[in-house]
């Protein structure tokens, strides 16, 4: 309020025909910033963990009886699901089944029409920020800014999640076939070297849960190997897997558990 | 809550690059507003007296309606691209995140409009006074003017050509920034007390900073869902 201290027009002594709305303000001003104050830092005092790691305990999602609905079509009922420490999942069914509203739902983005998402056996929604720094999420889109180059998208994303201080932007960049356009804006890359920016993401995550929505789309072999290498190297260190993919996924050491979504 | 703090400046430092890369969204509503303004003597004749009374209200009005043409990139494409899920998956309040995104897009639409008012008061033949209340009145309503239009886009986000329903739902709203910000310049030209108005408009920007990030987030959240 600064502005109004120092303006040539505020009159000490207000005139009696105005005189209410000087008076109602002072007197609101100080309620107002006092419940702002409130409204605005009260509902995020949670601590927020500079760096996570792997639970302790085994770390499980749990699905229990989750029906979807997309406009007036019913998707799946009664679908449960239980996936743990060092498994992979894999959504099939073909296209306009549900897959895609199936891990938004998992990873809390969509609201079931009934049933529920455990994490750890809590539900995902009651402690929210907790769930979201164990999860990593590749979406459909790609969460990369085209007037950026790659290496600030994943700045951007590493201290958007701040999970990884020691992760090496140089690293996931070097595994992902990147370096040499590292500086060019994303605008200026194809469709498959902008979805291998989004899965570099996954090399910065310790994240113990991997929510990965067609993460192979439009990369070539070497790409896929590397993210099934990825995926294996997840698995190995007691993370989770919940991925959609049309391509086979070869995965040496790790059994897929696959779930089909069918009408 | 460090992690938050540095999330939020990397926000707000991303967005910023973003306008540089990008000016035009930046530069267009400035140009459309000075554009606006400058319509109104050749509309109703260049009559000094007449310009000095309409003058407020036409700079509030070319600067709502600017404000409100600028209001869909707000979130426009980080909706498209999918930050916008990055960020409400990110375990940071989607609030705080929102009201970082709300201070970039006032710092490239509402302070342009604040440089190039005094030029326009200069045209409508406003006098020195007279503009330094004007532009204090745009300093308080402008951010409003941002964060409740946030609130307006936040809603209408899942929606495909939602421009004409942004500006039914959020025009209304910003009829008391209007009337408050427009009356305290001709409250000053008739050396009348203003400091009633300037409260008014600093407790509608308290107000609209505490409730309009919480609105917005929700609103978000339900576009995305």
């Amino acid at each position: 309020m600064r502005h109004l201290q120092g303006h040539p027009q505020s009159l000490p002594q207000p005139p009696p025909r105005t005189g209410w709305v000087p008076s109602i303000g002072v007197g609101l001003l100080p309620i107002l910033i006092r419940v702002g104050a409130f409204v605005l830092f009260c509902p995020h005092n949670r601590t927020c963990e500079d760096h996570l790691s792997i639970p302790a305990g085994r770390p499980m999602l749990k699905a229990h009886s989750i029906a979807c609905v997309r406009g007036d079509r019913l998707l799946f009922q009664g679908l449960s699901l239980e996936v743990g420490a060092g498994e992979v999942c894999q959504v099939q069914g073909h296209n306009g089944v549900g897959k895609t509203t199936l891990l938004r739902v998992l990873c809390g983005l969509s609201l079931p029409e009934s049933g529920g998402v455990f994490w750890n056996g809590t539900p995902i929604h009651e402690d929210s920020g907790k769930f979201q720094s164990d999860l990593t999420y590749i979406g459909h889109s790609n969460g990369v800014k085209l007037d950026l180059t790659p290496r600030e998208n994943l700045a951007f994303a590493l201290t958007l999640h701040s999970s990884t201080p020691d992760a090496s932007i140089d690293d996931a960049l070097e595994r992902v076939d990147l370096s040499a356009s590292q500086h060019l804006l994303c605008r200026v890359l194809s469709a498959g070297q902008r979805r291998r920016v989004a899965i570099a993401r996954l090399y910065l995550s310790r994240a113990p849960l991997w929510v990965l929505d067609e993460p192979l789309g439009a990369i070539d072999a070497a790409g896929v190997q590397g993210i099934e290498n990825a995926i294996e190297a997840h698995l190995d260190q007691g993370g989770i897997a919940i991925l959609t993919t049309h391509q086979p996924l070869r995965l040496q050491r790790a059994a897929i558990r696959a779930v089909h979504l069918d009408n | 809550m460090p992690g938050l703090s540095t999330a939020l400046i990397a926000l707000v430092r991303r967005d910023m690059r973003l306008v540089v890369r990008h000016p035009s969204e930046a530069i267009h509503p400035v140009m459309f507003f000075v554009i606006v303004v400058a319509l109104f003597p050749f509309g109703v004749g260049p009559d000094p007296l007449l310009l000095r009374t309409i003058g407020p209200g036409v700079i509030w009005i070319g600067a709502l309606l600017a404000t409100l043409l600028s209001l869909d990139a707000l979130f426009r494409s980080d909706f498209d691209d999918g930050t916008l899920e990055q960020m409400a998956l990110s375990g940071h309040p989607l609030t705080v995140l929102v009201l970082g995104k709300v201070f970039v897009h006032w710092c490239a639409t509402g302070l342009p409009l604040l440089i190039v008012t005094p030029l326009l008061g200069l045209l409508l033949g406003m006098t020195a006074q007279i503009q330094l209340t004007l532009l204090a009145a745009l300093a308080l309503g402008t951010p409003t003017l941002s964060l409740v239009g946030a609130v307006g886009t936040a809603l209408t986000l899942g929606i495909r050509r939602s421009g004409l329903l942004l500006t039914l739902l959020v025009l209304p709203l910003y009829v008391p920034v209007l009337i408050f910000g427009a009356s305290v310049v001709l409250a000053a030209e008739a050396g009348l007390p203003t400091a009633g108005h300037f409260y008014i408009l600093g407790a509608m920007m308290i107000l609209a900073l505490a409730l309009a990030p919480l609105a917005a987030s929700a609103a978000l959240r339900i576009s995305l869902n």
